[in-house]
């Protein structure tokens, strides 16, 4: 399995290849689009975070390739709307030729079967945000010629396993490892952040409606809204974005979940979080590859799971579940 | 204008069959009193635990042939669970040579429609059209220049590439939610028929729901994974505060965050949807 991390500079690609980083991605965001645009529309899923000039990312890749690192290009929105497709396809054939991105990250169907149709040779990665959730859809884009599916969050491993049995190994399958929850189905959100960051997880009150057909419960409304709260913490605030004890991230984690994901076939594990610090990308680069090494080197699931939550250093977090992509 | 009723749970048939008046929908909500519905919506469009049984499909479908009202199955994103599930439903539409429509709001869906039931007439659900329907939209639009506001109305199944793809899949018909910015002014020549649900529109969904879990040790809420539901979203939702200008409510039930819209608005769209192309209004007594 490759280590997937997130980058938008040369220094930070150097790092985190330096970390354990097998494969980058990036968003893009040149000023030719915000000219015609404006900051308000955006390229991708993120306002920050991007590489902003073909040049920076040519550069980018530059030094990814000389480490024999490949480097893909999110353009992940859920949709386009047909009048920016000639700007995103145009986009796309500079970012692979001048670029020199290794592959596309694409939601959008419509997106995937025109660059497809431009550009037989490009690769596609059907981004999370297309709710790939069963075998169908992975042999849906299969169809449209992607050559990689990035399940959403929050796919149990049984689950996974049979989708992964069932399309079989043609494809490259990418998983969530770190970073960043979403309370709701990432690709059936119809809300965006470009409107006032996450619609879902901002703080506010909840009124309880009742009619008579209403069930009655043992626990209180007050009690499982305090549950509610602190798993909102977890996925939507990601427990503040403040590093844990051992200096890992403190989010959302699938770590101890590897041995099975290699298993089933998983190729890549993906960390999220392209805004965020160098310092979180690359203690998260480390303690993904801390833990690979250790399935790499054949020690049992049991164990890697035990190690893992030891290298983590949260057992509170652990025991709650609530950071957990897989449980 | 076609008129469809959408029921979401089997219970609901007994009582619209023993007393319809109880499902017509309120003048008071912006609707016309003479709403006579022709077509049955049956079905789950948000949650796979919620997936009707076989036996409860038949029922529906059985109901409409006594009535004289056409059928339409609404079907909801799925693991390889509810996929399995879903498989068993429609086999047994087309065993049976129920025919009708089957709304997809999943691409596996629609793939599996378009491969393995013929019969079965697919449907793009208004979840897998993708339009924005932010409730800050409004205020946030008021900041882009007039030029740039169409292309928050809109979405790729308006263009070619979409068309072409969704033409391949046998689908003719795109259904939508009733849009806090308005519907794209092109929407007739976007080359579909076109569905409008009334007077919810859905805003967000997930498979980890507030409600399933609520009454659950702390360490076994808010997961993914299928497994008994109590359907406590019955009879019960959440109603969100902060609606940045929405004209009308934000409320979560069971997996989903909804915005209903508020009377005058319903009012207003009813008038001007045959202008938009749109041909059937979907009208939902509850989303879910």
């Amino acid at each position: 399995m490759q280590i997937l991390a997130p980058a938008h500079s040369v220094r930070e690609a150097d790092v985190l290849i330096s970390c354990g980083a097998q494969e980058l991605y990036c968003g893009l965001h040149p000023a030719a689009w915000t000219r015609r645009h404006g900051k308000k529309v955006w390229l991708n899923r993120r306002g920050a975070g991007n590489v902003e000039s073909f040049a920076e990312l040519k550069e980018l890749t530059g030094v990814a390739h000389a480490r024999g690192v490949p480097v893909h290009l999110t353009l992940n929105l859920p949709f386009y709307p047909p009048e920016h497709y000639t700007d995103v396809l145009d986009m796309a054939e500079r970012a692979t030729v001048e670029g020199g991105v290794d592959a596309l990250i694409i939601a959008d169907p419509g997106m995937i079967v025109a660059v497809k149709r431009s550009r037989p040779d490009i690769a596609v990665h059907v981004s999370s945000l297309a709710a790939v959730l069963n075998s169908e859809a992975v042999k849906f884009f299969a169809g449209l010629g992607a050559s990689r599916i990035i399940f959403p969050r929050y796919i149990p491993l049984a689950n996974l396993r049979r989708v992964t049995a069932e399309a079989g190994n043609s494809l490259g399958y990418e998983v969530f490892i770190l970073n960043d929850g979403c309370m709701f189905e990432e690709g059936y959100c119809h809300a965006s952040h470009t409107f006032g960051g996450a619609f879902c997880s901002a703080p506010r009150n909840y009124r309880l409606v009742r009619t008579p057909e209403a069930q009655e419960k043992q626990e209180s409304f007050a009690h499982h809204l305090a549950d509610y709260r602190r798993w909102i913490w977890c996925v939507g605030w990601n427990c503040g974005g403040l590093p844990g004890p051992q200096g890992y991230p403190d989010g959302m984690c699938g770590i101890c979940a590897l041995p099975e994901l290699q298993e089933m076939g998983v190729t890549t594990l993906k960390i999220i979080g392209r805004e965020g610090s160098l310092g979180k990308k690359a203690a998260s680069v480390r303690l993904v590859r801390r833990v690979l090494d250790l399935v790499e080197s054949g020690t049992g699931p049991a164990e890697v799971k035990k190690r893992a939550r030891a290298i983590r250093g949260t057992p509170g977090g652990c025991d709650s579940g609530y950071l957990c992509y897989f449980r | 204008m076609e008129w469809a009723l959408s029921v979401c749970h089997a219970r609901q048939l007994g009582r619209l069959a023993a007393q319809p008046e109880t499902f017509r929908p309120p003048g008071e909500d912006g609707f016309p009193d003479d709403v006579d519905f022709t077509r049955l919506y049956f079905g789950q469009e948000f949650c796979e635990r919620a997936l009707p049984r076989v036996d409860e499909v038949l029922q529906a479908v059985r109901f409409c042939h006594d009535t004289g009202r056409k059928f339409t199955l609404i079907t909801p994103y799925v693991t390889e669970d509810g996929l399995a599930r879903l498989e068993d439903i429609l086999e047994s539409l087309e065993r049976y040579g129920v025919g009708g429509e089957v709304v997809a709001n999943d691409w596996g869906v629609l793939h599996l429609l378009h491969d393995r039931f013929p019969s079965l007439v697919p449907v793009l659900g208004r979840l897998l059209n993708k339009i924005w329907r932010d409730p800050r939209m409004k205020s946030y639009l008021k900041d882009i220049p007039p030029g740039d506001r169409d292309s928050f109305k809109t979405c790729s199944l308006a263009g070619p590439f979409m068309q072409d793809l969704l033409g391949n899949l046998g689908v003719k018909r795109i259904e939508m939610d009733n849009l806090p910015q308005g519907l794209p002014g092109d929407l007739p020549r976007w080359g579909y028929l076109v569905s409008l649900y009334l007077p919810y529109g859905c805003i967000q969904t997930g498979r980890i729901c507030f409600f399933q879990s609520w009454g659950l040790a702390p360490e076994d809420k808010f997961r993914a994974s299928p497994r008994a539901c109590p359907r406590s979203c019955r009879g019960q939702w959440l109603e969100w505060n902060g609606n940045s200008g929405l004209d009308g409510k934000v409320l979560q039930k069971g997996n989903t965050v909804f915005y209903r819209q508020s009377a005058p608005w319903v009012k207003k769209s009813l008038e001007e949807a045959a202008s938009f192309g749109v041909g059937r209004i979907v009208y939902q007594a509850e989303p879910l």
